[in-house]
């Protein structure tokens, strides 16, 4: 990989803005970010209803939402694209594939970085109703961000490898719900085994952010997701160039 | 590039990846570091609490049984996922007795806020899932020591397996599941001896007079260091004060009432609400119930090295009845509250000598510790439920048995913020966050779609 430099670094920027303005020039995008904002709101009334202003109990659904919206966004960056005939125009532009994967992810970032603050009505309302832990409100949004590249990344992936935007789909899901239930599968066993599983599954890594605190290896973990996910999505890319 | 230079290519960059992502969380594993920004720090782990934790050998089960829909159960969550993520050997589930009565009742749970702790087949009762608790609870799973509580018999006590409401069984249960072994003490047998091996020498409602020769072999007992709970009765034809008063403590006898603080309008059956020591016997105890108290009298002037703490004390209005039969009047010889139903007594010295373990020459500390109280038939199974008897006794038990706050770590503030969420303010929030926002997201959306139809439009039009 070639450092991004100039014209390098504009042509992520014009693949990352494409992507943006397409997804959000079409009912998809706002709709899917409409139906997000909607969706804290409804999880937020029933968060509340605990008389508590407390918003860890309104950040843990938003995370599986997230996952869930990460499948469907990254599915539209290379499946659909290349069933519309997108991505062939694309590959055979004087592009390398880093350009095009980091320009996917930076496009789908930028999109998932607009839901989450689609939602940012919640926390002033509580903030206006009561007086949240602010830090829980802080470290819950890091998540928010970083779980989100994660996710993207690994449905990136995932989306390169395929041309058909249903197997896409449920492949990420598929993926992150493996990930997801590794936990829940080590929770049973003792030792090295247990300690894999739970190590490798997102639900280890998001207490923190929703208890308000950031560690270095929660950090670690989702970084691991997002350069596994690129690098997954570089390597199927430029074999299938 | 050829195809197969590619394909190696891509080999490279997922062998490159694949030590990135292993060696980079191998390395964040082994130096993890952390920033906590919740309010007063409450999820960092005292150093102790963190030393305990990695202590941990064998597979150490935490049930905290709590109301799954309260902030307790998702504190509880946040604080021993942190005892968890120290060593995996740790863990955890929170239980809510209500939907899991079975489960409740395998741990003999009866209400809220309990937290059971199992380790190598032992067994020790959390009051709360809050970090002071739960690194003391380990601490003493981790001692490997089970002080064993002695009862004494032979004066009309009640029994340990006696499962009526006048009976003991319910002690003999919180003994166990708190790790205590149980041992029953007769004096007027055998050597007369207090055993060596008794951590606590219980008296818990004599009926009857303790001979002259019992007496003396408690006091010698308690005199070389010894701890004693004794539960002094007004029903009793004996008289408790030659084994309490050395320790400032002497028993007044009478019936305390309070017709304020009583339940079942009987003024006898006290609700002790005044708990005005610091003492750790007194620790998350909010209210006691005391029936049938007998008043308790704290001497003035103490001897060098002994301290007293009052635990309880009746209400303002309350008074000891010194006749009692000849009903429930202020009368002369009364004494007017507020009454001492519960003490603690502790004398410590240094002493010289060096017990095994300590140096040559070195001092140690000999402590001697007494806990009485002006009832006893709060620890009868009628009464041990009731408000915060038995919170009270597992904490005197683990006062007197120097268990008590073993851990040197702080307990965070509660994290109560409460928010009425009343139906005006659900209607608020949902015309906010379901209605406005999405519609606002929507309406911005087709703002594009709209200009671009009328500037399609206007162009059509010019061209006509």
């Amino acid at each position: 990989m070639r450092p991004l430099t100039g014209d390098r670094v504009r042509a992520v920027l014009a693949i990352a803005g494409r992507d943006v303005r397409t997804t959000y020039l079409s009912a998809f995008g706002v709709g899917c970010t409409a139906a997000f904002a909607g969706l804290a709101g409804v999880v937020l009334v029933v968060a509340l209803r605990a008389d508590q202003a407390r918003l860890d109990t309104w950040f843990a659904p938003l995370y599986v939402a997230l996952g869930l919206l990460a499948c469907l966004l990254t599915t539209r960056s290379f499946a659909e694209e290349e069933r519309s005939g997108g991505l062939e125009l694309l590959l055979t532009a004087p592009v390398t594939p880093w350009q095009v994967v980091l320009g996917k992810l930076l496009g789908t970032a930028l999109v998932v970085a607009v839901v989450g603050l689609s939602t940012a009505a919640c926390p002033v309302l509580v903030a206006h109703l009561g007086h949240p832990d602010l830090g829980p409100i802080i470290t819950g949004y890091i998540g928010v961000g970083v779980m989100g590249l994660a996710f993207v990344a690994v449905g990136l992936a995932v989306s390169a490898s395929t041309s058909n935007p249903l197997v896409a789909a449920a492949g990420s899901a598929a993926v992150l719900l493996a990930l997801w239930l590794s936990g829940v599968v080590g929770g049973g066993l003792r030792g090295l085994p247990q300690f894999v599983l739970e190590y490798v599954s997102p639900t280890q890594h998001v207490t923190g952010f929703l208890r308000g605190t950031l560690s270095v290896g929660d950090l670690t973990y989702f970084a691991s997701l997002l350069v596994a996910g690129v690098g997954g999505a570089v390597v199927v890319l430029g074999e299938r160039r | 590039m050829g195809r197969r230079g590619q394909h190696r290519r891509g080999l490279v960059i997922a062998v490159v990846l694949v030590i990135v992502v292993l060696g980079g969380n191998v390395a964040a594993h082994a130096h993890d570091a952390e920033l906590d920004l919740s309010a007063a720090h409450r999820f960092t782990l005292a150093a102790d609490s963190s030393a305990l934790a990695r202590a941990v050998r064998s597979p150490l089960r935490v049930t905290a049984f709590l109301n799954a829909g309260g902030p307790e159960a998702v504190d509880a969550r946040f604080l021993l996922a942190r005892y968890h993520e120290l060593n995996r050997r740790i863990t955890y589930s929170v239980v809510d007795p209500d939907t899991q009565p079975g489960e409740a009742a395998r741990f003999g749970v009866t209400q809220y806020s309990t937290v059971v702790l199992q380790y190598q087949g032992r067994r020790v009762d959390a009051p709360d899932a809050t970090e002071l608790s739960t690194s003391t609870a380990i601490l003493r799973l981790l001692r490997h020591v089970s002080p064993t509580v002695c009862l004494l018999t032979g004066h009309g006590e009640a029994a340990l397996d006696d499962t009526s409401p006048t009976g003991l069984s319910g002690v003999a249960t919180l003994l166990r599941d708190n790790d205590y072994q149980t041992d029953v003490v007769n004096l007027a047998v055998g050597d007369g001896q207090v055993p060596q091996g008794c951590g606590v020498l219980a008296e818990i409602g004599a009926r009857g007079p303790l001979l002259p020769a019992e007496v003396k072999a408690v006091n010698r007992y308690t005199d070389g260091h010894g701890r004693l709970l004794l539960a002094a009765s007004s029903l009793t034809s004996g008289d408790p004060n030659p084994m309490i008063l050395p320790w400032g403590i002497g028993f007044l006898g009478g019936l305390v009432l309070d017709p304020d603080r009583s339940l079942n309008q009987d003024p006898s059956d006290i609700v002790v609400q005044d708990l005005p020591s610091v003492s750790p016997v007194v620790d998350h105890v909010n209210e006691l119930q005391f029936p049938a108290a007998g008043g308790l009298i704290i001497q003035p002037n103490l001897a060098q090295g002994l301290s007293v703490a009052r635990l309880a004390t009746s209400g303002p209005t309350s008074y000891d009845d010194t006749h009692p039969d000849a009903g429930f009047n202020f009368g002369p010889g009364d004494l007017a509250g507020p009454i001492v139903v519960a003490a603690a007594a502790d004398r410590s010295a240094l002493a010289p000598g060096s017990p095994a373990g300590l140096p040559a020459g070195a001092q140690h500390l000999e402590r001697t510790r007494v806990v009485v109280t002006g009832s006893d038939i709060w620890l009868r199974n009628g009464f041990l439920g009731d408000l915060g008897n038995r919170r009270f006794l597992v904490n005197a038990l683990a006062w007197l048995t120097d268990q008590d706050q073993l851990v040197a770590a702080t307990s965070a503030p509660p994290n109560d913020r409460p928010l009425a969420f009343t139906g005006e303010r659900q209607n608020e929030v949902i015309g906010v966050t379901v209605g406005a926002v999405p519609a606002g997201i929507v309406a911005a959306g087709s703002l594009p779609a709209i200009v671009g139809r009328r500037r399609r439009r206007r162009h059509r039009t010019g061209q006509r």
